[in-house]
């Protein structure tokens, strides 16, 4: 059964290239385990495809390119190396271990040298075994018919829209200057348009904020008729931002036998207690400041650790999961629904065999998952669940508590996932104003009101979120502030994403922290 | 003085050193036509010298592979490779080159590189290596050669020509048809000569300098014994219409009718007795030439198609229609002592007696038994005579040392008991009533010697004659003709001995008939009345067809001499054949030698020196027959090549030539220069090159706009093709592949599906562009070792690939999109042999995949972008200055500007250059063809001036500012070439930066003259633009403008300003790629946040879809 190992080398065109076609003259032993896919440089391959490949079962990929110096491209071998660096965090995060991901270069006149590595890195990736991911399935979608879409239309009430354009005039894709619109898409499904792009393309496009809903007199949820529809509707990948590398992590994270590290990471000084019926849910946040870390310089992580320190503070001292998963909200909410569900079902066996009775999370697409979302597709949660800032709010109700002083103007952005939930109403507009700032100001569009970071559930990235992010971050400036706070981890990513541009520049630059983050900081006994 | 030359338009460069080679790629993106000239065979094994190894660790061979495929397939350059240089001579029109190409044997052009040769190749020097040098396939040009020698001694000595050296190495190998098939080419009696011959091969053998000569003899015996023979071969038909009659089934008649059939004739050989084979039946024991062997020789001859006729004596007759007779009768007459008592009873002659023994007359002879005579024949009788019972006493004249038989034979004559007397000579013999009785023999000495050294001898005077009892007397002192048998052909037609008189042309005193072996010549050996037979059939053929036949092969280069006989070389004694021991050898029909064991030839022929290196076994050329690449015809020449200009590019290979017109692309004073050094001489002697040629050379002027020609767009209909090539067979092939690729056409949308011998063959190629038109595909999978259809050339690839690419894709109207490509000989072919399993399962699954994908091929980018041809010069330097003259002179437009911190002061006046007095540049924007430069002017006023290239002088480089795009900071451009572990420098030549267009007048940390920096800095801004239509590169990125979110990313990461910036209604960028400038590597790619940037070939879909297909399908 050794043979069934599978290993990938994705091999540059150059260097690497011309001894390992020496090596296919000569008839050398190369390993038949591995499949080489020729790629032009190094740096070429994406950290999506890198972990494409372990989604999908690979036991081992090795990327091999040129020697530093001898890139035909220059940059190719340390954008390769960073891309390698990257997903072997991942893969550590994830307990498939630094080893399953190789990074190697060779001059053309060293095919021994890449003979001796490929049969190295086979017998390494031997020694560690077949790849506890076990590809999940991705079919069973229904296929989308006038029948189905119609009957999806029927159970989120989109026959009663009144054609009035409420939801349009409200909508910040339409607003950023995109071609889009709610009422057309709920127009082509009512008219059995399903190959037109309203279909196609635009249920991909929308941020489901739900402002639409909330302007909408017929009271059409429209965020849920995205979801279903996206469950139904075939995108080939094609909307997945990040080339779908969210996408692939949630999907890998199904396999039971993962032995997920997630919190490695976390400092000594934070204490948890595995006996605590309480768990902190944290999130995807230590894998995105692996992705991000290259570019985008984002520590969501923290709002983790500060989310800990917080309880502590309150000296709760709740258990964490070692091998914690994602939540799943984003693969419910991009049209994986069947994955979701299997990924959900997992979760909540791992938490009620802790014997847990309450979670806490810091995320708002956590808790909505957890708290909504689960139920809704028939997972039953036995557990309660809490987000972080009601726990705060309730502790600090307590007395005795107060803040020290935080120097800064700040404003703050509500996550779409709370803005209309008790959490966004009541708990963080107390939590904001308990602290010790300059000043605080609400930007132009807030509370239940305010705008989405531009981006849902890892999908529909393009030039018009970045609009929207850019007029967000503008009204963020009109303030006059200095610090924008935030509460969800996507929205530092998006707006942070948006900051980077060699135009704009200052003028949109600003820095941010999470209000979890501001909490644990500033937080003192009276 | 300068001497005015009206110069051909055409440049000799001389040593394909990194300057040769730099000089000769400048010149033929110029245009110009250029003859390469090297000692080496293969430019990637001489260039792969660490010598030249470049500063980024990347040898040179591989480093410039793309130039070095280039001059391949640039139809304007030919190579003249393995060649050296006579002479080099000044003539009106430029230089003559004399120069000698030696043979490589091998057509580049058609030489698929399969590696079947090398395959078939046995020789096996001393050293181990093969005469045919196969260096693996990125062998420039794609070919091996073949190193082959002067004719070697043993072949040289053999009167048949025999090629001793090819069945060795055939033997050695095991190969024991081959060697026996390449032994009857020349002696069609191998198992025959196998014993008997008198091998003059070994005493040639170039062995007996360092031991023994080689056992040839021993092994051609093995040889000829160890293959069976093949019995169901029909007789061939005849090709030619005459008939010959072969009087005679000796050596020398079998041996005529054997090279008559061959050439087509119809042979009737005559023979007077029962049997056939002439003395090698009669004359020669069976104990040492068994019939059997004897009887399977001749059969081979009936089989061929020669008619015996037995019992049946030639005698002319008008009736029959022999266009030409060759008599080779023998002789049959035993010579006489001429003493008295010879007429008694019980004196009989050799030749007699044998032939009475061996007709089975004679059974049994006891008694005493005296042989007269020392030559082999009288051994010969004398073993007979010790196996018939005899007690036998050999009587030589000779003392035993100079005894003229074989040593062998003495020896073998002695262990079987037969006594030996010599220096005796008989004086009479003595009988009564006429019967023998004795002998008188006298006692002699050696004699002075004759002519040729041999002491004929003397009697000793006074020496006591002596006499000793015999019953019986064989006198074998040699065998005469009998001139009565000729009578009817005239007088002198004969000696008066009844040999034949023969012309040098084998003619004899009557029209059509010819003679051979020892009837026209007199007694000899086996082997030289073989040679005489052969000599007669071609004289027949010549007589009747006035046509010569070559009897040796004229493909050896009679001047390249044998490898050197080194002490490397071990001493190992010859191999000795076994022998039965003499008890049991008291048999006529048991034969005493008993050959050698497979392992004795295999040892022995391990110590064949190999002398001419290639043995011209011909296995190569039966190896690679359907190819047709190999012949081996002496292809060498030696001519003189014209051109109107020379370029010395490497001092140790030119002779002494003295001009100021004579272009030296070396250093006379560095010993070791570096590699971007020679490099930069290199394109410094090409720019002077240009000038030397003048106003022939082309020029490019004013604007211009560069495309490719637009590819076909991809048809709507999906009808595809599947082409599969063997590469010969070379790595093995299986039934299962032929089954399934026959089954591909049962399955949408594959409409046809072959496979081919080998697709870079010419016919090759020509089938599959043939069928593609023919049935009308729109898509096509090519499965060969090509592994891209793009026009990029990186460093694997080979000659054949880049041929097969371009017999596909160029000016044939069949676009790159078209093709799926997949690399089948390197994934799947050579498993063949270690796994055929794995083999077939990865064959099918390249297949299924290729098919799979070509249903989701796009259309690839046709750029095409204005050139502006001026060239831009920024500096005050002399290198500067030097790049301005050289630009100018060429013809081309030239504005010369100072640098930011230096101004323009004063400029010499050269043609064609606007030096701009008191200006200094300030900035640098645009890419090649279309750079911007802001030039403040003397009266302190900006103006901007396009220029298509653009050279920067030493200091510019340090400090002009190129700010491509007004929004953002300078683009930082490297400006010194890669080294090793220097990150972030792509690759170009010293000269030129990551920005094309954008050259150094004097590149930095390059120790050359800044006289000659400054002129290939010229050559670059030459070559930089375009001369006509490009390929279609085909793997540029595209980005999607909606996607985009104008994050700059891949703006500041674009090694080569291939990305630019523009302003999208949204109020930010969007980054938008210049195809003709990307070069495809797709780092962008892999920085892009919201994968607005994909390539059209090998996107991200198609590369998830092969991640997956590998992974989760298995």
């Amino acid at each position: 059964m050794e043979n069934d190992l599978k290993i990938l080398l994705f091999l540059c065109n150059w260097c690497p290239h011309a001894a390992f076609q020496n090596l296919q003259d000569t008839l050398a032993p190369l390993p038949a385990e591995i499949r080489m896919i020729r790629i032009p440089c190094s740096g070429r391959i994406t950290k999506s495809l890198l972990f494409k490949a372990f989604e999908t079962g690979a036991d081992g990929v090795a990327l091999v390119g040129c020697p530093p110096g001898a890139c035909r491209y220059g940059i190719g071998t340390g954008v390769a190396e960073r891309n390698v660096d990257d997903t072997r965090g991942i893969l550590r995060l994830l307990g498939l271990g630094d080893e399953r991901i190789g990074f190697a270069s060779f001059y053309p006149d060293q095919p021994s040298e890449i003979l001796e590595f490929l049969a190295g890195f086979r017998d390494r990736i031997k020694e560690l075994g077949k790849t506890p991911i076990v590809p999940p399935s991705r079919t069973g979608k229904p296929a989308l018919t006038p029948e189905l879409a119609s009957s999806i239309m029927g159970s989120h009430n989109i026959y009663t829209c009144q054609d009035c354009g409420k939801c349009s005039s409200a909508c910040p894709v339409a607003l950023s200057g995109k071609p889009f619109s709610p009422r057309a898409i709920a127009n082509a499904a009512a008219t059995g348009e399903l190959d037109s792009p309203r279909i196609s393309d635009d249920i991909w496009s929308c941020l489901t904020c739900g402002l639409c809903y909330d302007r909408c007199p017929s009271a059409v949820s429209f965020p849920d008729f995205i979801k279903e529809m996206r469950n139904v509707a075939s995108a080939n990948g094609r909307f997945e931002a990040h080339e779908g590398f969210f996408h692939s992590l949630m999907r890998a994270m199904i396999s039971k036998d993962l032995p997920v590290e997630h919190w490695k990471w976390l400092a000594p000084e934070i204490q948890t207690d595995p006996e605590s019926k309480m768990l902190f849910f944290g999130g995807c946040a230590p894998y995105f400041d692996i992705f991000f870390k290259n570019h985008l310089g984002i520590s969501t992580s923290n709002i983790l650790a500060d989310a800990l320190k917080l309880m502590n503070f309150f000296d709760i001292y709740p258990a964490i999961m070692q091998n914690e998963r994602c939540c799943g909200h984003d693969l419910l909410w991009s049209g994986d629904r069947d994955n979701f569900i299997k990924l959900a079902r997992l979760n909540v066996e791992l938490i009620s065999d802790m014997g847990i009775e309450e979670l806490v999370t810091a995320c708002p697409e956590c808790y909505r998952a957890f708290s909504r979302d689960y139920r809704e597709n028939g997972i039953e949660v036995r557990f309660k669940v809490t987000h972080i800032f009601e726990l705060a709010d309730t502790e600090i109700s307590k007395g005795a508590v107060g803040f020290s002083r935080l120097n800064k103007k700040i404003t703050f952005q509500d996550p779409c996932r709370s803005r209309r939930s008790q959490t966004g109403r009541q708990f963080m507009r107390n939590l904001l104003g308990r602290l010790n700032v300059r000043v605080f100001n609400e930007m132009r569009d807030w509370g239940a009101s305010s705008l989405c970071c531009g981006n849902c559930a890892w999908t529909g990235c393009d030039s018009y979120s970045k609009a929207m992010q850019v007029s967000r971050l503008r009204q963020a400036k009109e303030t006059g502030s200095d610090l924008l706070v935030t509460a969800c981890p996507k929205c530092q990513i998006h707006l942070r994403c948006a900051m980077e541009d060699p135009v704009l520049e200052d003028e949109i630059r600003m820095e941010m922290m999470d209000l979890t983050s501001v909490l644990a900081r500033t937080i003192q006994w009276e | 003085m300068k001497v005015f030359k009206e110069r051909l338009q055409k440049v000799c460069v001389i040593g394909a050193t990194p300057a040769g080679i730099a000089a000769t790629n400048k010149l033929g993106e110029m245009g110009i036509a250029v003859t390469l000239i090297d000692e080496s065979p293969d430019l990637n094994e001489k260039l792969a010298s660490d010598m030249w190894r470049m500063p980024s660790g990347v040898s040179f061979n591989y480093a410039l592979r793309p130039g070095l495929l280039r001059i391949m397939r640039n139809p304007g350059i030919r190579l003249l490779l393995p060649a050296s240089v006579n002479s080099i001579k000044h003539t009106p029109q430029g230089f003559s080159v004399r120069y000698k190409k030696r043979a490589s044997y091998v057509d580049p052009n058609k030489c698929t590189l399969c590696g079947l040769c090398s395959q078939s190749c046995p020789a096996t020097g001393p050293d181990g290596a093969k005469a045919l040098r196969y260096g693996g396939r990125h062998a420039l040009p794609g070919r091996p050669v073949i190193d082959k020698r002067r004719t070697p001694l043993c072949q040289a000595n053999c009167p048949l020509g025999v090629n001793v050296q090819g069945y060795m190495a055939l033997a050695h190998a095991g190969k024991y048809a081959e060697a026996l098939e390449l032994i009857r080419k020349d002696n069609v009696l191998p198992g025959i000569c196998g014993r008997i011959c008198t091998h003059p091969c070994e005493a040639a053998c170039r062995r007996n300098d360092l031991d023994q000569p080689l056992a040839i003899r021993d092994i051609k015996r093995f040889i000829a014994d160890s293959v069976l023979p093949n019995s169901s071969s029909a007789k061939p038909a005849a090709t030619r219409p005459e008939k010959i009659a072969v009087a005679g089934s000796g050596p020398a008649g079998l041996a005529a009718a054997s090279d008559l059939i061959r050439l087509g004739y119809q042979v009737t050989v005559f023979e007077k007795e029962n049997s056939p084979g002439g003395l090698l039946r009669y004359g020669v024991g069976p104990f040492r030439l068994p019939r059997v062997v004897l009887d399977r020789e001749i059969d081979y001859l009936s089989q061929a198609g020669v008619e015996f006729r037995l019992g049946c004596e030639y005698k002319p007759s008008p009736d029959d229609d022999f266009s030409a007779i060759v008599f080779a009768t023998g002789l049959w007459k035993d010579r006489k002592l001429n003493v008295l008592g010879e007429d008694l009873h019980g004196v009989v002659g050799c030749i007699s007696f044998l032939s009475a023994v061996f007709r089975g007359e004679i059974k049994s002879i006891s008694g005493k038994t005296a042989v007269i005579g020392d030559g082999n024949s009288a051994f010969e009788a004398a073993r007979t005579l010790v196996r018939l019972g005899a007690e036998v006493t050999l009587i030589s004249w000779f003392p035993e040392a100079l005894i003229p038989a074989d040593a062998a034979e003495v020896e073998g004559a002695l262990k079987e008991g037969v006594e030996l007397k010599t220096s005796l000579k008989v004086a009479r013999f003595l009988g009564t009533g006429g019967n023998l009785k004795a002998v008188r023999l006298i006692p002699t000495k050696p004699g002075p010697p004759d002519a040729k050294g041999i002491p004929w001898p003397v009697s000793v005077e006074g020496g006591n004659p002596l006499e000793i009892e015999f019953e019986r007397v064989v006198i074998a002192i040699g065998q005469t003709g009998d001139a009565t048998h000729f009578e009817g052909y005239g007088d002198g037609f004969t000696t008066p001995d009844g040999i034949i008189r023969v012309d040098e042309k084998g003619g004899t005193g009557a029209q059509n008939v010819f003679a051979a072996g020892d009837v026209a010549m007199g007694p000899s050996s086996v082997v030289s009345a073989m040679a005489s037979g052969r000599a007669a059939a071609r004289a027949v053929h010549g007589f009747l067809t006035g046509q010569t036949v070559e009897h040796r092969s004229l493909s050896r280069p009679q001047e390249s001499d044998f490898p050197p006989i080194t002490t490397e070389i071990p001493s190992i004694p010859r191999t000795v054949m076994p022998e039965l021991n003499r008890i049991s050898s008291r048999d006529l029909s048991v034969e005493v030698s008993l050959g050698l064991t497979e392992d004795q030839v295999r040892s022995e022929t391990s110590r064949c020196l190999q002398c001419g290196v290639c043995s011209e076994c011909f296995q190569c050329i039966e190896a690679c027959r359907a190819a047709g690449a190999i012949s081996q015809a002496d292809d060498s020449s030696q001519a003189a090549e014209h051109a109107g200009v020379v370029i010395i590019a490497d001092p140790a290979f030119a002779p002494g030539i003295k001009g100021e017109d004579v272009i030296r692309a070396y250093s006379s004073k560095a010993i070791n220069p570096d590699v971007s050094a020679q490099m930069l001489r290199g394109f410094a002697a090409a720019a002077e090159a240009v000038l030397l040629l003048g106003d022939g050379a082309p020029r490019v002027k004013g604007h211009g706009i560069s495309f490719s020609p637009p590819s076909p767009k991809l048809s709507p209909e999906l009808r595809a093709g599947v082409f599969v090539c063997r590469c010969n067979d070379a790595l093995g092939w299986d039934p299962e592949l032929d089954r399934y690729i026959s089954r591909l056409g049962e399955n949408s949308p594959v409409e046809y599906a072959e496979s081919v011998a080998s697709a870079c063959a010419q016919e090759g190629a020509a089938s599959i562009l043939r069928t593609i038109r023919e049935k009308g595909l729109t898509r096509f999978v090519l499965a060969s070792c090509v592994c891209c259809p793009l026009d990029l050339i990186c460093s694997a690839c080979t000659d054949q690939r880049s041929r097969l690419k371009a017999a596909i894709f160029q000016g044939t109207g069949i676009a790159r999109a078209m093709a799926e490509t997949c690399n089948l000989r390197g994934e799947a072919l050579t498993l063949l042999k270690s796994d055929p399993a794995l083999a077939v399962s990865r064959f099918k699954g390249l297949i299924q995949r290729s098919i799979g994908r070509v249903a989701h091929l796009k259309s690839l980018p046709t750029p095409g972008r204005q050139y502006n041809f001026t060239t831009a010069l920024i500096g005050v330097s002399e290198a500067v200055a030097k790049s301005a003259q050289t630009l100018g002179q060429m013809g081309m437009e030239v504005f010369w500007f100072g640098s930011p911190d230096g101004p323009l002061s004063s400029a010499p006046d050269f043609p064609n250059v606007h030096a701009f007095l008191g200006s200094s540049a300030v900035t640098l924007k645009g890419t090649v063809g279309d750079f911007r430069v802001v030039v403040r002017m003397e009266d302190g006023g900006q103006q901007v001036f396009s220029a298509g290239s653009v050279i920067l002088g030493n200091r510019a480089r340090k400090n002009l500012a190129y700010m491509p795009h007004p929004d953002m900071p300078p683009h930082e451009f490297a400006d010194s070439m890669q080294t090793k572990d220097a990150r972030g420098v792509p690759f170009f030549v010293p000269g030129a930066t990551s920005i094309a267009g954008l050259l150094l007048a004097s590149p930095p940390g390059i120790n050359v003259s800044e006289r000659l920096k400054g002129t290939a800095a010229g050559i670059l801004a030459a070559t930089v633009m375009p001369r006509g239509p490009r390929q279609n590169k085909g793997y540029t990125v595209s980005i999607n403008e909606i996607l985009c979110r104008g994050c700059g990313r891949c703006v500041k990461a674009c090694p080569y300003r291939a990305i630019s910036f523009h302003h999208n209604s949204l109020g930010f960028g969007y980054a938008v790629v210049d195809e003709a400038l990307c070069k495809g590597c797709g780092n962008c790619i892999s920085i892009c946040p919201c994968d607005a940037a994909d390539s059209p070939y090998r996107d991200r879909f198609q590369l998830e879809q092969m991640i997956e297909e590998i992974t989760a399908r298995g």
